[in-house]
Order: C-alpha cells, then sequence, then structure tokens
C-alpha cells in the first residue's frame, strides 16, 4: 500500500479511537454527569466582571442584570474597568451608583487578567465568579457549582456555555460547537482533565487563586494559564452541567478568526509554558491523553485540510486541462460538474458513514446535556453544517494562527 | 479494565469492521467484473462459432447477424472498460486480484477487437477501431489522449470502437501486438491497422480518422 493509504488509514483510526474514547467514558460514567454535590453551606460569592471595551456597551448591563438576578442569596457584583476609560465608563459608574449590591474598581493597566487581578484586591467572596460582560447567567446558575467545594482541592468550578441567540451562519455553527464543547467538558470533568476554565461564568476559590499569584497579565489565554497553573500545583477543576451561562458569539468570520487565533496561539503559549506535564504521568489523564491528544488533532486538522485542498487542486486542475483538451464544451462541463458528486462503494464509505453517525449522536448527547430541544427540521441544517465546516474551519484558524506565531517570533527577535 | 485499552479494542472491531467492508465490496466487484468478463468471452466464443459453421459447410456468412454481433461486442466491451476504469480508481486494497483481472480482460478485449476487424474484412462494414496503447508508469501524455479519446468516442456514440490496452502488462498477446505495430512510445493508437506514435490532438485525430471512414458523423 502507497503512503497515502496509510496514513488515510491512520487518520481514521485516531478519529474513530478519539470519538469513541468520549462516547465510552458517556456511557460509563451517564449517571455522574447531570449529578452536583449538595452544598452545605453558601458563601458569598464575588461576581467580577471585567470591563474595557467599548463594544460590550449594549450588553454591560444585561451582564450586571443577570448577575443581580441570580436567585443565588449571598453574592456581590464588581465591574472592574481596565484600561483607558470611554462611555462604557461612566455607563459602569452609573450602574455601580444605582444598585447598592454593585461594586466598581478600576486599574489603569489593560487586559482582562489585569482586571481581575484588581478585583481580588476587593473583594470579600469566599468563592468569585467572572463573567465576561458579553455574558448572562441564568438565574439558578451558582447553586449548582458552589457544592464542589466542600472540596478543599478544588480551586475552579467551570460553567455550561451556550451561545446567545444566534442568527449569522457562523453563530449557528458555533452554537452546535458550544453544545458539543459541554459534552466534551464535563466528560473532561470526569476523568479531571478540564484545562480551560472560560471567562462566561466559571467560579474560583479566591484564597487558592490568590495563593497562586492571581492571574497571568501576560498571557493571550489567561483563563487556560489558569488553569493549567491550578492543576500543576495540585488543585482540581470540575464541571457543572447545570449552571448555564449565554455568551455572545463573534457574528462574522473575521471576529471568530481573531478570537480563534488567539485562543489557539495561547494553547500554544501554554503547553510550552507547562512542557512538563506532557506526557508526565504525575499530570494524571490530563497529561498522558488530553494535551497529547489536543496537540495530534492539530496535526489531524491540518492534514485533512491539506488533502481536501489538493484534492480539489488536482481535480480543477485536470478539469481545466480536459476542457483545454476538447474546446469548451457544455455537455463535458456538466459531466464534469456530475462527476465531482459521483461516488465509488468502498472501506472508506463505512468509515465515512460510522463517522457521521457518531458526529450525530454526540450532538444528539450534547443537546440532552444542555437541555435543548433536538429539533429537527428547524436546526438540522446546522448540525450537518457544523459537521462539514468545522473541521475545515478549524484548519484554516491553525494555518492563520501558525503563520501569527512566525510573524510574533520575528517581532520579538527585531526588539531584541 | 483500562479505559485505554477498553477504547482500543472497541475501535480496532470498528476499524475490521470497515476494512472487511471494504473486502466484501472488493470481492463483489471483482466478482461482477468476472461475470462482464465470462459474458463477453462467451459471445466472442458464439461468434467465432458462427464463423467456424459457416466456413465449414460452404454458406454464406450472414452479415446482419454477425455485424449485429459485432456491435454487441463492442459495447459489452465499452462497458467493460469503463468498469475496468472504475475499479482501478477506487481500488485501495487486493491490488493482486485486480492485476489478475486486468490480465484476463486484456485478452478478452483483445479477442473482440480481432473478431471485429474478422467481422469488417468478411463482411465490407465500415467500422472505425483503435488500439490505444498506454502506460500508468511511463506516459506525460496518456492522461491527455485518454481524454481525447473518450470524448470523440462519445461524441460519434457507436461508430467508433476504442480497445485501450495497458502497454505495461506482462502478457504474451499485448507483446505480440507491440512487435507487430513496432509500439515503442506512449501513447500509441493504431487506427484502422495505422499506427501513429505520439499524443494525437482531437482535431488531427478527427481527420485522421476521416481520412480512413469519409461515412462518419463528423467528416
Amino acid at each position: 500500500m502507497e503512503f497515502s493509504s496509510i496514513s488515510l488509514l491512520a487518520l481514521i483510526y485516531f478519529m474513530l479511537y478519539s470519538s469513541l474514547f468520549w462516547l465510552i467514558i458517556y456511557y460509563e460514567k451517564k449517571d455522574e454527569l447531570a449529578k452536583d454535590p449538595k452544598p452545605t453551606k453558601f458563601p458569598l460569592v464575588s461576581i467580577i466582571i471585567p470591563v474595557y471595551r467599548g463594544d460590550e456597551k449594549h450588553t454591560i448591563k444585561k451582564a450586571v442584570m443577570s448577575a443581580l438576578e441570580l436567585t443565588y442569596p449571598k453574592k456581590e457584583v464588581v465591574l472592574s474597568w481596565n484600561g483607558p476609560k470611554n462611555d462604557s465608563y461612566h455607563l459602569c459608574e452609573k450602574l455601580a451608583k444605582e444598585n447598592k449590591n454593585v461594586k466598581m474598581v478600576y486599574t489603569p493597566k489593560k487586559g482582562k487578567a489585569a482586571g481581575m487581578n484588581e478585583a481580588l484586591k476587593h473583594i470579600k467572596g469566599e468563592l468569585f465568579c467572572c463573567l465576561d460582560a458579553d455574558s448572562f447567567f441564568h438565574k439558578d446558575a451558582l447553586e449548582s457549582m458552589v457544592g464542589y467545594f466542600d472540596d478543599p482541592k478544588i480551586g475552579a468550578v467551570t460553567s455550561s456555555m451556550k451561545v446567545h441567540n444566534p442568527r449569522t451562519i457562523i453563530q449557528k455553527i458555533q452554537w452546535v460547537e458550544y453544545i458539543f464543547a459541554i459534552y466534551l467538558r464535563k466528560l473532561s470533568s470526569l476523568i479531571d482533565c478540564l484545562y480551560v476554565v472560560p471567562g462566561p461564568g466559571s467560579m474560583y476559590r479566591t484564597e487558592i487563586i490568590r495563593k497562586v499569584g492571581g492571574f497571568d497579565e501576560h498571557n493571550l489565554t489567561e483563563d487556560m494559564e489558569i488553569a493549567f497553573r491550578l492543576l500543576d500545583k495540585g488543585y482540581k477543576i470540575k464541571n457543572s452541567l447545570n449552571a448555564f451561562v449565554d455568551t455572545i458569539a463573534p457574528d462574522n468570520f473575521t471576529d471568530l478568526l481573531k478570537q480563534r487565533v488567539r485562543w489557539y496561539a495561547g494553547f500554544y503559549d501554554n503547553v510550552k509554558l507547562y512542557k512538563h506535564m506532557l506526557f508526565n504521568p504525575k499530570a494524571g489523564m490530563l497529561g498522558i491523553f488530553m494535551m497529547p491528544m489536543s496537540l495530534i488533532w492539530i496535526g489531524v486538522v491540518l492534514y485533512s485540510l491539506v488533502l481536501l485542498v489538493k484534492g480539489t487542486i488536482t481535480k480543477t486542475l485536470f478539469d481545466i486541462k480536459v476542457l483545454q483538451i476538447v474546446g469548451f464544451d457544455i455537455r463535458t462541463l456538466i459531466d464534469m460538474v456530475l462527476h465531482t458528486f459521483s461516488f465509488q462503494l468502498t472501506y472508506m464509505t463505512w468509515f465515512a458513514v460510522i463517522l457521521t453517525f457518531i458526529g450525530l449522536l454526540v450532538i444528539y448527547l450534547g443537546l440532552k446535556m444542555s437541555r435543548e430541544k433536538v429539533e429537527i427540521n428547524y436546526k438540522y441544517p446546522h448540525y450537518i453544517s457544523y459537521l462539514l465546516l468545522y473541521s475545515i474551519l478549524m484548519g484554516i484558524f491553525w494555518i492563520f494562527t501558525i503563520g501569527y506565531l512566525i510573524v510574533r517570533k520575528r517581532i520579538k527577535h527585531k526588539m531584541w | 479494565m483500562n479505559i485505554f485499552l477498553k477504547v482500543g479494542i472497541v475501535t480496532t472491531l470498528v476499524f475490521i469492521s470497515g476494512v472487511i467492508f471494504g473486502l466484501v465490496i472488493g470481492d463483489e466487484k471483482v466478482n461482477n467484473l468476472e461475470s462482464t468478463i465470462s459474458r463477453l468471452d462467451e459471445n466472442i466464443q458464439n461468434a467465432n462459432l458462427q464463423f467456424l459453421f459457416f466456413d465449414t459447410m460452404n454458406k454464406n456468412v450472414s452479415c446482419t447477424y454477425l455485424s449485429k454481433e459485432a456491435e454487441r461486442l463492442g459495447e459489452q466491451a465499452d462497458k467493460l472498460g469503463r468498469d475496468v476504469s472504475m475499479y482501478e480508481n477506487s481500488k485501495k486494497i487486493s491490488e493482486k486480484s485486480f492485476y489478475d483481472l486486468k490480465l484476463r480482460y486484456t485478452s478478452i478485449l483483445i479477442k473482440d477487437w480481432l473478431m471485429i476487424e474478422k467481422i469488417k474484412r468478411t463482411c465490407g462494414e465500415n467500422y472505425t477501431t483503435v488500439l490505444y496503447f498506454y502506460s500508468n508508469t511511463n506516459c506525460d501524455k496518456c492522461q491527455e489522449q485518454g481524454v481525447v479519446l473518450s470524448y470523440l468516442k462519445e461524441k460519434l456514440d457507436g461508430e467508433i470502437l476504442i480497445f485501450s490496452i495497458d502497454g505495461d502488462l506482462n502478457s504474451q498477446i499485448v507483446g505480440t501486438l507491440k512487435d507487430a505495430y513496432s509500439i515503442n512510445t506512449y501513447p500509441s493508437l493504431v487506427v484502422n491497422g495505422n499506427v501513429t506514435k505520439g499524443f494525437v490532438d482531437l482535431d488531427s485525430l478527427e481527420s485522421k480518422v476521416c481520412d480512413y471512414n469519409s461515412n462518419l458523423s463528423i467528416c
């Protein structure tokens, strides 16, 4: 067999292995999914809302209100302004003046991490939540998270994030992606390999975060860095399936690309920073499974994209050549287009069917876990476009990320 | 049980099911091709028998019957060629069985061509036949030549019969044909017994074909 066939088979084996891995975990731990530890006490929870961009103007108030309307009894809301002041700053001031449960703190330093660290100096809560200014709590979100902190080793608990009111196709694909993430996050939590504590709605133990030195202000993804640091220092991170938070997702490709390049480059930086955890049995499932798997996935996604692009280019070039040889001919052209979709029954058909089935099953399980209705008629196209487009999008994002990392390195070299 | 091992076992089972599926499908295709080949072989033998009968009994050959037979043989060879190339494109496993199949297919194809040539001569029929020698390993222009030929075949719809022969095949009859027409480069065409070496573009091929048979619809 040629190299291309073997590598394709290896690719399929890996895809099957990783998707079946999570499915088996799901069915083994089915009863634990929605179970959260019952809280024995209800300590004060500070909700920190870091604010710094002008474009959150329209959502800040909604975010604050969602925090105030939480059914959890003991809470305080802290708006933490970081960076230069603008219109939104005055809006925040007004919100703090109007509500006695809302405080405002300020730091001239730029960045969400700086804002979080500034707030950490002022909060009184034994626990604290981070809520991005474009995200909104569901009313009962905190109750299900607090119970986890009875275990003194728990450093953070993550929530279940959903895309708020998806309108564009880009948002709809992310809506499905976030459903899939809810599935994956819970399962990762069950085997202790969660390595991101997302900005919208995650809860932390104040004492531990202060002890480990707060958030890293020079990290692209401080919510991933804090997760790696907590795990590295022996603390645990859990996920509560019942704590729902809505967040506004980028509505166009460029914004999504920017967001993902930041996330992916942040992933690269943090894996580099915590490379001693890679393959290290002391880091548990994270070190021996999750980190290597995530790294291999990058290769898989890029390789699949290369195959797709190569296939398309070869076919197009051949078609152009054919048209040149026979002279432009409409019948030949129609034949070509039809031929593009012609299909041959091979073992690849079998794997494509199995992988599509697993994909749909996972979306179904994710929808069930997220307590969303399984809407075949209305949302079916999103499920399909997610399955078809997501890995291509990921490949594109990774290519841009690699470009970004190269450019960043060059600039750094020049600066030194 | 260790989770990695458990997932490994399940994955391997699913994986093996896919490979088995592939083998079954491959077998099914080989069987299909084999039965098509056998049918064609049978028809050629039938036609041969007819010839023998007319020859031995000193009867006049029934040309209407034979030309119908020739057309049928042409169509069958054509279908077989398409099936073989489809299989060739999709094959990933079991290349050995495919090679054997191709050897058989090629010798049947040559028999078919000979039969048609014989009918042509005996009955004075005006079929245009093209023997197309190609190579998958050592030919830059074969893909393009293939495109030209299939386009022409479609355009002439039944008026022209094309027999594609893989010159790389290690078969005695292919060797004999290559010697007879002194084929040493690819692509090479034998149009109604006349050899052309190297790539022939659409226009030249059309005029060449018309030279030998001006009754064709494109001439």
